[in-house]
């Protein structure tokens, strides 16, 4: 598999805190990868470097060959690079349809073509029964399934998915994680922050962890939950003899 | 309920197209007059402030530079304000655009506020440059005889004429863009900018659009106006109020929607004059403490503007909600 994004030394701080202190791995062709890591270490800045709502203080990002550091989120999104907030965003006072045509309109000439791109996104998501509902007569669960919908209208070759199970009850978790399967089958690489471990070991390839900053850990999902240091990133230190 | 519509729209078609066939009043004309023009300037402004719900404070600027860019080149040059009425627009285009680049940097009331503040100094700067503006005086167009060419007319009718066209241009044009690309994106802003932005609308080159098509509108708008008044001043033209005054006519009548301006245009004005009337010793503070008023009364009771409360009877609106 070779390489899609590739991430080298990057740096972001707000004043006196470094929220990213020279992070670095690869993204690679089709993969799912997992970005976990205990609150405030740095997961949504990642997010919200690479997407170019924040510039990096220090750093390279390269999209094949393409280099995208700093980027608008706009000018991303055109490189093929979508994302979903931590909290979902959908446009409240507008419809699914609607919410979903903005985005296919990025591709898409005419808002007549922008319409059927966006009805077979809504398809995939499941959505079809809702085309003319309001998103904010949604519930959270439809409402993370709009955001998903959203960016595969993009066309994208990643999306990075900010917490996309949030809020949701087991089953619609499940149902969510099916979805993601989904858009990797369509050759798009996801990279997947998330809490719940199950979730991200059941979807992810390869995991990468990150504690206040800094990338502690790097590996398939099995070698990387045992991991001392992931253990005690997350747990403390005591825990890591009790999980021997 | 469709063929009400149509029904509706010929009467109001017949209504419009007529009135001044009928009535002479000039008094009257010049009130429907009126009411064209600020629903003409108020679907303009609804294009950046309703729609891409950037409020503009600062429309008296284009309004100002459409009104004295025409007068002062038939004044000093003879050239037919058919001809500067295309430069007043020119230059309104531009001055939206050095207005918006770094104004539009700003969110929600940073901006309002900095585009109250280029009002201000477009009516400072036209007090003074006497030499070229006139300064508080103004400037007087006087009449020699009826002449299209430079828009000169005995008769109120044709300038009610003019204002109908522009507000039915803009309409028809307004209409076609609210259901295209720049229409959505311009929704897309007015609920969540970053989400825009992350799903690839270049936010800052589609709210200059909207700002410019906005500040062309309002510079037609400044040309009928100071022709059919045949004299403009920057109180007159420049001011604060005027800026107020278009953008509540959007917000009485409905902001972000199609009708609204038309509706509110007619609500505002007609209470404007009936103010004048049984109020005119208090004179224009009576029309002003109107003003505040009804926004209150609206804002409190029908947020959604006055056009809402013809909503339950609009089919498509409630087949859309109800799925």
């Amino acid at each position: 598999m070779g390489t899609l994004l590739k991430v080298s030394n990057l740096k972001k701080s707000f004043g006196g805190v470094h929220a990213l202190k020279d992070v670095s791995f690869d993204l690679r062709d089709g993969e799912i990868l997992g970005l976990i890591g205990p609150n405030g270490s740095g997961k949504s800045t990642f997010v919200n470097t690479i997407a170019g709502l924040h510039q990096p203080d220090g750093g390279e990002v390269m999209l094949g060959e393409v280099n995208v550091t700093g980027l608008e989120p706009a000018i991303m999104a055109r490189h093929g690079v979508a994302r979903t907030f931590q909290s979902s965003r959908p446009f409240l006072n507008l419809t699914v349809l609607e919410n979903v045509v903005i985005a296919a309109l990025l591709h898409e000439k005419t808002t007549a073509a922008a319409e059927t791109l966006a009805i077979e996104c809504i398809e995939v998501a499941g959505l079809k029964d809702l085309l003319y509902a309001k998103a904010s007569s949604l519930p959270i669960e439809k409402r993370r399934r709009l955001d998903l919908c959203r960016t595969l209208a993009l066309k994208p070759k990643i999306i990075m998915l900010d917490e996309c199970l949030a809020g949701l009850n087991p089953r619609e978790m499940e149902e969510g994680l099916d979805l993601v399967r989904v858009l990797n089958k369509r050759g798009i690489a996801i990279i997947f922050i998330e809490h719940v471990m199950k979730a991200v070991v059941s979807l992810c390839h390869r995991i990468v962890v990150l504690n206040q900053g800094e990338l502690l850990a790097e590996g398939a999902p099995a070698d990387v939950m045992k991991n001392t240091k992931v253990i005690a990133a997350y747990l403390g230190e005591k825990y890591i003899h009790a999980g021997n | 309920m469709k063929n009400v519509k149509m029904i509706a729209l010929i009467c109001g078609a017949i209504f419009a197209l007529g009135f001044p066939l009928v009535v002479h009043t000039s008094y009257y004309i010049h009130i429907l007059f009126m009411v064209y023009l600020f629903a003409a300037l108020g679907v303009g402004w609804n294009l950046i402030g309703g729609y891409g719900a950037q409020l503009s404070l600062g429309h008296s600027i284009f309004f100002a530079i459409g009104a004295y860019v025409p007068v002062l080149l038939m004044l000093n040059f003879h050239i037919s304000p058919l001809i500067g009425g295309i430069a007043g627009i020119g230059l309104a285009l531009l001055a939206a655009a050095l207005i918006g680049l770094p104004c539009f940097r700003l969110r929600g009331p940073y901006f309002a506020l900095a585009t109250i503040a280029a009002g201000e100094i477009t009516r400072t700067l036209l007090l003074h440059f006497q030499g070229v503006t006139g300064g508080a005086n103004g400037l007087p167009i006087p009449f020699h005889g009826d002449d299209a060419l430079n828009l000169q007319f005995s008769t109120k009718a044709p300038y009610y004429y003019l204002a109908l066209t522009l507000l039915v241009v803009v309409f028809l044009l307004v209409r076609y863009l609210e259901k295209e690309k720049v229409g959505l994106y311009l929704a897309a802003i007015r609920e969540d900018q970053d989400a825009a932005e992350s799903l690839g609308v270049k936010t800052m080159h589609i709210k200059l659009l909207a700002f410019m098509l906005s500040a062309a509108i309002a510079a037609a708008g400044g040309q009928i106006y100071a022709f059919t008044v045949a004299y403009i001043d920057p109180d007159g033209v420049a001011s604060i109020n005027l800026s107020i005054e278009i953008a509540t006519v959007v917000i009485v009548g409905g902001i972000g929607r199609l009708w609204g301006p038309v509706l509110g245009a007619a609500v505002v004005i007609l209470l404007t004059e009936l103010t004048n009337i049984y109020l005119g010793a208090m004179r224009s503070g009576a029309s002003l403490g109107m003003y505040g008023l009804l926004l209150i009364i609206v804002i409190l009771l029908r947020p959604d503007g006055l056009i809402s409360l013809f909503d339950r009877f609009d089919p498509e609106l409630n087949k859309k909600g109800s799925k």
